[in-house]
């Protein structure tokens, strides 16, 4: 027991199961399978969005602008197809393209970051604003409501249906699918290719992983590439169960911090190489939880910032607590090392 | 050990890359619609406009020197903002004005000026003893600050303060609007505060070599502390100028702050990794800005398209000082290399 709760993932799986089991004494309908439906629809797509943040930050860089990639990337492909009435595109070639914009988008930031040297939270937060103004002043600012028809479809496919006691019905979405390949792949690429190790190795030390031979622009440009991907399947599939398209998603765009919360409470206290898939998949789930499940234990809705915003904020000082409490500091080098 | 140099602005590359910039939107604005930006009117407007941006640049920065940042600074504005404006409410409520009404007023700017520091103090202690990122904790405390507004105003606006406290935010005093006094005033006290204390020293330290500081015998946790209690004190003092100004307080006003801060902070030769800045030419990244935005405002273009310019800004300044400092750098070893050659 001691050596299984010295394991992060296990600490948060027990907290999690602990935050269900109290949740459901003061209201039981939180103890569903409905319930659980319902959040895994609201974890999937920042689960899918934050393992894109992971990964960066795995490799010791940061990005402050997945959310508008992802969003940037499904909206200029879904607006395109709208405008001109190409509704009957194949799905599989909607993905595509917006994949490509994303890794273009991704590569711009590696270009920044890798090439320039610049500082990443600084390069990538010009990045999204660069992203938003973009979109809005020149492409287009309207909502689109009428989707392509398969991607209408996949919006619509569910899996199973449950219910709650008063009748409402909550569906376990497709999109669960597409987050579990995605988490299941990227566990077995930082685990167990040479890739993902190299990719500790530069988190860890960039200096020390560039001496033991590592091309380290060349792991990084892997590691966007890859986060481009992720951001771009995530734009298309947060449309795809949002039923429509917004140039600025409220959920994706300014949700970014929410993310880097869940990946920092899933990597632990390890001090060096970090982040970790199984706890960044925990960490969302936890907070979509905590967060999502406020207003089902009375507790007024605006209160739920301010809570949600202590969750977090004791979950990072219990997390990181531990880790060298030497004078290390040198500001945010921590997680932002260029 | 401590060297000081005479400040001389035309020796100074920053300062005159910065004024260049600044000339060079002030003239394009100027030539582009000359009728309305070269106006008296045009110019006492951006005079009201400035200080908002300018509290919250100042904020940023302080933290920025010391290798952190702060996300919380617009949270903290808008809850101090909220705080005063209850207290100074109830002087309206209750019919009084004249003298009585200065003691809510002062009441407010107090209780405002608390809270700022109080939230300051927070970020700054838990920067300090816990080693979590500066940013992280201070992207938390925001979620709280501005939960915490939230809480308090149920998420509607608070309105109604005495008119002897917003005289303060729509008179000016010389020709200048009080609050870009105010403004003026803090950056003075900035400057001074950085240049000629041994804070100011500190904190540059801290901010070039935390590891080193400490080794030297500086209190780094304190020296952090500080700097977040000023960016706190600093953002109070940007709520009040809002309340003054647009006499309203809500919890969720001006978010996007926190990045024209950042921009406006590395626009003026603040170094993001912490242990340099320059008050003077952040001053001049202020007025660059706010011509740029008057001047997009004159030329009817949104505000998209300023969201845009400002993203752009911000990467090509950045690059081009990585540029700049690459090509120096080449030069100094191609300089090497010939005097290599000369000596056998």
């Amino acid at each position: 027991m001691k050596r299984l709760l010295k394991h992060n993932e296990a600490l948060l799986f027990l907290l999690f199961v602990a935050a269900v089991l109290l949740f459901s004494l003061v209201n039981p309908q939180i103890l569903t399978l409905a319930n659980f439906y319902s959040l895994i629809r609201s974890s999937a797509i920042p689960a899918i969005f934050a393992l894109s943040i992971m990964l960066v930050m795995c490799c010791g860089g940061f990005d402050m602008s997945f959310g508008m990639i992802g969003a940037f990337s499904s909206y200029v492909v879904m607006f395109y197809l709208t405008e001109n009435g190409k509704l009957d595109t194949p799905v599989l070639f909607i993905f595509l393209a917006a994949v490509c914009i994303a890794v273009l988008l991704q590569l711009f930031n590696w270009v920044l970051i890798d090439k320039l040297n610049l500082q990443p939270f600084i390069t990538t937060l010009g990045t999204q604003s660069l992203l938003k103004g973009l979109l809005l002043a020149f492409i287009s600012t309207s909502y689109i409501y009428v989707l392509p028809h398969q991607v209408t479809k996949l919006g619509m496919t569910y899996l199973h249906t449950a219910t709650y006691a008063d009748g409402i019905e909550a569906q376990l979405h497709v999109v669960v699918v597409f987050m579990a390949v995605m988490y299941a792949a990227m566990h077995l690429i930082l685990q167990y290719t040479n890739f993902g190790r190299q990719v500790y190795a530069i988190g860890g030390d960039v200096d020390a992983a560039r001496r033991a031979g590592i091309n380290v622009s060349q792991v990084r440009f892997l590691v966007f590439v890859i986060a481009g991907v992720i951001c771009g399947v995530g734009g298309v599939m947060h449309d795809a169960a949002a039923r429509c398209s917004l140039p600025i998603p409220a959920d994706l765009v300014g949700k970014e911090l929410n993310s880097i919360a869940a990946v920092v409470l899933g990597m632990g206290s390890q001090k060096k190489a970090r982040g970790s898939v199984l706890g960044t998949l925990l960490g969302v789930f936890l907070l979509q939880f905590i967060t999502g499940n406020l207003i089902m234990l009375g507790v007024p809705s605006y209160f739920q910032q301010a809570v949600s915003g202590l969750f977090i904020f004791i979950g990072l000082i219990v997390q990181m607590a531990g880790s060298g409490r030497k004078p290390r500091r040198k500001g945010g080098a921590n997680h932002e090392g260029a | 050990m401590r060297e000081r140099k005479r400040f001389s602005p035309w020796k100074d590359k920053d300062f005159m890359r910065m004024l260049a910039v600044t000339a060079f939107i002030f003239a394009a604005m100027s030539i582009l619609r000359p009728q309305l930006f070269l106006r008296e009117t045009n110019f006492t407007s951006m005079g009201y406009q400035i200080p908002e941006l300018g509290f919250y640049s100042l904020a940023m920065m302080m933290v920025m020197i010391t290798g952190g940042r702060d996300l919380s600074i617009v949270s903290i504005g808008n809850l101090c903002c909220i705080v005063a404006a209850y207290i100074m409410h109830g002087a309206v409520e209750q019919g009084i004005s004249g003298p009585g009404a200065w003691v809510y007023i002062l009441g407010g700017i107090a209780a405002a000026l608390a809270v700022g520091a109080a939230c300051g103090l927070i970020n700054g202690l838990v920067v300090a003893n816990f080693s979590v990122p500066p940013m992280l904790v201070t992207m938390a405390t925001s979620s709280i600050f501005m939960g915490i507004g939230i809480i308090l105003t149920e998420g509607k606006t608070v309105s109604k303060t005495p008119a002897e406290f917003t005289y303060f935010g729509n008179h000016t005093l010389l020709g200048l609007p009080y609050m870009l006094w105010l403004l003026i005033l803090t950056i003075l006290a900035t400057a001074l505060i950085l240049n000629r204390t041994q804070f100011g020293f500190d904190v540059r330290m801290v901010g070039s070599n935390a590891k080193a500081s400490h080794y030297t015998g500086i209190n780094v946790n304190r020296v952090l502390v500080k700097a977040y209690l000023y960016s706190g004190v600093v953002c109070a003092l940007c709520g009040l100028e809002i309340l003054a100004r647009t006499d309203t307080a809500k919890s969720d006003y001006a978010l996007t702050y926190t990045f024209q801060a950042i921009l406006c902070a590395v626009l003026g030769a603040t170094n993001p990794n912490g242990g340099f800045a320059k008050v003077s030419c952040m001053v001049l990244s202020l007025a660059a800005l706010q011509f740029l935005s008057s001047g997009f405002n004159m030329l009817r273009l949104g505000g998209y398209f300023k969201e845009f310019t400002w993203g752009l800004l911000l990467i090509v300044v950045l690059s081009l000082e990585y540029l700049s400092q690459e090509l120096k750098r080449k030069q100094s070893l191609r300089e090497l290399a010939r005097r290599h050659q000369k000596k056998p």
